[in-house]
């Protein structure tokens, strides 16, 4: 039993915090959100050239074959700094799928000048109607005289518009099997309809109209669709990771905050109703970061550990959301103005909250699990 | 990271698990089940056994007869245990022994220890009194010197175990000039001494605890645990010993999972309560909370094995560990229906009333080794630096 990260992956993670804090401050954030715009593509670079975009993927596609603790460890700075990134959605998600089910053709095409940090990629697999899981699926992949056309909606793809590749689930008309298409967002046919969300700033529907598709287009896989709960499941537990550092470092704000407000001539921390408060958040911090770890390493373990992974996005989820409101008490009007940054936090919460399809079909995973 | 045990550690519970299989018998259970929780004549039996194979002193240094192991090895051999129904809250070994290799001077721990793991020593706590609980500096039970002696009076209450303990760790006023944190001491003497008077009372649970009246009690000065005015320090470190124990999860597993068994059962012919959706999602709201619970016990022990002291961690542990106590039982109770309320031994008992027991018991998990609201304040200026209130 080792509870703790080795000193090599602490060192990751604090030069993952350093960079943050100094190239990806709460203004960034705010920004981005405000102008409903993607990250700059020269910090994603950079972002690259530290060698993050490769850490999941194997030495012949140019990536580092990291350990899952230390990906879980970037993810956690990513949180904590309100990750404004596609770090989870593009490589995760997309990079870690392509690798999954890409031939090594569609690998160099895509996985490689993704690691490089010159390819975006955005997932599409929800459909506003049903349970979120990826067998929910109603667009339509239809052979036609040269390849196959592509019809349908997709809801929640992120920065949908400013990304180089969309991979879009779909359903093989002739076979009824779950079918996966990497589609350029600008190719005719498609439309980016933007949402608005209070939690994403740039999420999209997609509508797909005929949009033609080749067989080089398609990934390969006996069963796509148990690829994708699984993508899904993984991509989860890593961001648990993120709600774990992100539940942290609002408890961080929160403690400084009641050292220094002054109210009835005391610090509002000397009380101990909100002392106790924070006694309760710092409780749930703990345990979201534990449940994190133990998703993420019994996942790289056996893709069997469907519970631990599941129990680690509900439990680090609800710590985050709890935390920021318990952070809005204590920081009352000063927490609540739009120029203040604690919202960014509340919005991150729902959205991770919200990710992966959301967090009651994770409690309803784990429900099929109980003994 | 690796949250998994040792080959070594499964190997030692695997072990475990096999002397348990062979000793504990039905009719021990139903002893355990029927006698609150003082040993009967089984149970002491039983602890016996634990004694000649060693078991007792598990997290005793070899040089006091135990079996040095560390904590981790003791939370999966006291978890066994729980599995097993069998919870004798043995405070004696766990927390005042403990306290005593800490603090306590060599003659004493010799008189002491190899008595206390034969068995032959058993040793209640005489803190709390009608007017001081949580705030224990606020004791007035005082003790005298005179010559050699100490001449104790005063009265505590809630001294569960006392009428069946030998010994009383008993908390006293010392140093009357003092001030209220620096004037008391620590007293380790037999219940038999003239002058104790112990009598019953009974908690809501239907359990015996007792009053403690000291009237006169004279007590050789080398009775004192450490040195004159220690005895808020003492009782604060065997505190932290007590609270490891006190959050432990193993119970609420066994709680739980018995729960999800009954919830499965189809009785008389009618869906089990597992198929409705709304019950399912309860469960999953238990079982995280006993997930996180189970993490913050791993987390408390592996510290302990690292060197370090868990402070906030071990009070996280007890706030966690008692509040889902209650609130699984509630619960728990509510997705059972009618047949929850019923105890242990009653005709359509669900899940061996468990859940029954646990529901009984809760409050005073609650407020009992340190109220929830003091632990709060022990997280909020432990692990958060936060200023005294």
């Amino acid at each position: 039993m080792e509870l703790e990260p080795t000193a090599e992956q602490r060192q990751i993670q604090d030069a993952a915090r350093r960079f943050l804090h100094a190239e990806c401050p709460p203004s960034l954030v705010r920004s981005l959100r405000e102008r409903r715009a993607p990250l700059p593509r020269e910090l994603w670079k950079r972002i690259a050239e530290l060698g993050w975009l490769g850490l999941p993927f194997d030495e012949r596609h140019g990536g580092a074959a990291a350990d899952w603790t230390t990906i879980g460890l970037v993810m956690e700075e990513l949180g904590r700094a309100c990750d404004p990134t596609p770090f989870a959605d593009c490589v995760l998600g997309c990079g870690w799928l392509i690798q999954d089910l890409g031939d090594g053709v569609q690998c160099r095409r895509w996985l490689v000048p993704l690691i490089a940090g010159e390819l975006q990629a955005a997932l599409a697999v929800f459909e506003a109607g049903g349970d979120w899981r990826a067998g929910n699926c109603v667009t339509t992949l239809t052979a036609q005289a040269s390849g196959w056309r592509l019809d349908g909606r997709k809801f929640g793809v992120e920065n949908a518009g400013s990304r180089e590749l969309l991979l879009v689930s779909c359903r093989d008309a002739a076979s009824g099997r779950l079918r996966l298409a990497a589609v350029s967002p600008q190719a005719p046919g498609v439309q980016c309809v933007a949402l608005r969300s209070l939690a994403h700033p740039d999420l999209h529907e997609l509508r797909l109209d005929g949009v033609e598709v080749t067989a080089e287009d398609l990934l390969g896989g006996e069963d796509i669709e148990a690829a994708l709960d699984a993508a899904l499941l993984r991509t989860a537990a890593f961001q648990a990771a993120a709600a774990a550092g992100g539940a942290r470092r609002v408890l961080e704000l929160a403690t400084q905050h009641v050292q220094q407000r002054v109210q009835f001539g005391r610090p509002i921390g000397s009380f101990q109703a909100v002392q106790h408060l924070l006694a309760n958040v710092w409780t749930d911090v703990e345990a979201a970061w534990l449940a994190a770890y133990e998703g993420i390493t019994e996942l790289e373990r056996s893709p069997a550990a469907i519970d631990k992974a599941c129990a680690a996005k509900c439990i680090a989820n609800e710590a985050f959301t709890r935390a920021c409101f318990s952070a809005h008490q204590v920081f009352g009007g000063m927490g609540y103005m739009w120029e203040t940054d604690l919202h960014l936090w509340t919005r991150k919460a729902k959205e991770l909250e919200l990710g992966c399809g959301g967090l009651q079909r994770h409690r309803n995973l784990l429900a099929a699990t109980l003994r | 990271m690796d949250f998994r045990y040792t080959p070594e550690q499964e190997r030692f519970r695997e072990q475990i698990r096999g002397f348990l299989a062979e000793h504990v018998s039905e009719e021990l259970r139903h002893e355990i089940a029927t006698s609150g929780h003082s040993p009967g004549p089984l149970g002491k039996q039983f602890l016996r056994l634990l004694g000649e194979r060693g078991w007792l002193g598990i997290g005793w240094p070899r040089e006091y007869g135990g079996q040095g192991r560390s904590m981790i090895e003791q939370t999966i051999f006291y978890h066994e245990l729980d599995l097993q129904d069998i919870h004798y809250g043995n405070l004696t070994i766990t927390s005042l022994a403990m306290a005593l290799m800490k603090l306590a001077s060599e003659e004493q721990r010799q008189d002491y220890l190899p008595r206390i793991l034969s068995g032959e020593l058993e040793i209640c706590l005489g803190y709390t009194e009608p007017g001081a609980g949580s705030d224990l500096a606020g004791i007035t039970t005082r003790a005298l010197r005179d010559g050699d002696e100490y001449v104790i009076n005063g009265q505590k209450v809630f001294t569960t175990g006392a009428h069946y303990a030998s010994h009383i760790w008993l908390l006293a006023r010392s140093e009357p000039d003092a001030p209220r944190h620096k004037g008391l001491s620590v007293f380790i003497f037999p219940l038999a001494t003239p002058g104790v008077t112990v009598r019953p009372i009974f908690t809501m649970e239907g359990i015996r605890t007792n009053e403690v009246f000291l009237d006169d009690v004279r007590v050789p000065a080398a009775a004192m645990i450490g040195t004159p005015g220690s005895g808020f320090y003492t009782a604060a470190v065997a505190l932290d010993y007590e609270r490891v124990f006190m959050g432990k999860y193993t119970k609420l597993r066994r709680n739980l999972d018995a729960l999800v068994r009954e919830c499965r059962q189809v009785v008389d012919g009618s869906a089990p309560p597992i198929d409705d959706p709304v019950v399912r999602d309860r469960l999953v709201g238990l079982h995280l909370d006993v997930e996180r619970l189970r993490l913050l016990c791993l987390k408390s022990a592996w510290m302990i094995d690292q060197g370090r002291v868990p402070n906030a961690e071990a009070s996280a542990q007890k706030v966690l560990a008692s509040e889902l106590e209650q609130r699984l039982a509630d619960e728990g109770m509510r997705i059972l229906g009618p047949r929850g309320q019923l105890e242990y031994g009653s005709p359509h008992v669900p899940a061996h009333g468990h859940l029954a027991q646990s529901w009984l018991l809760s409050p005073m998990l609650r407020f009992g080794g340190g109220a929830n609201e003091i632990q709060r304040d022990i997280i909020a200026q432990r692990g958060l630096g936060l200023p005294r209130a």
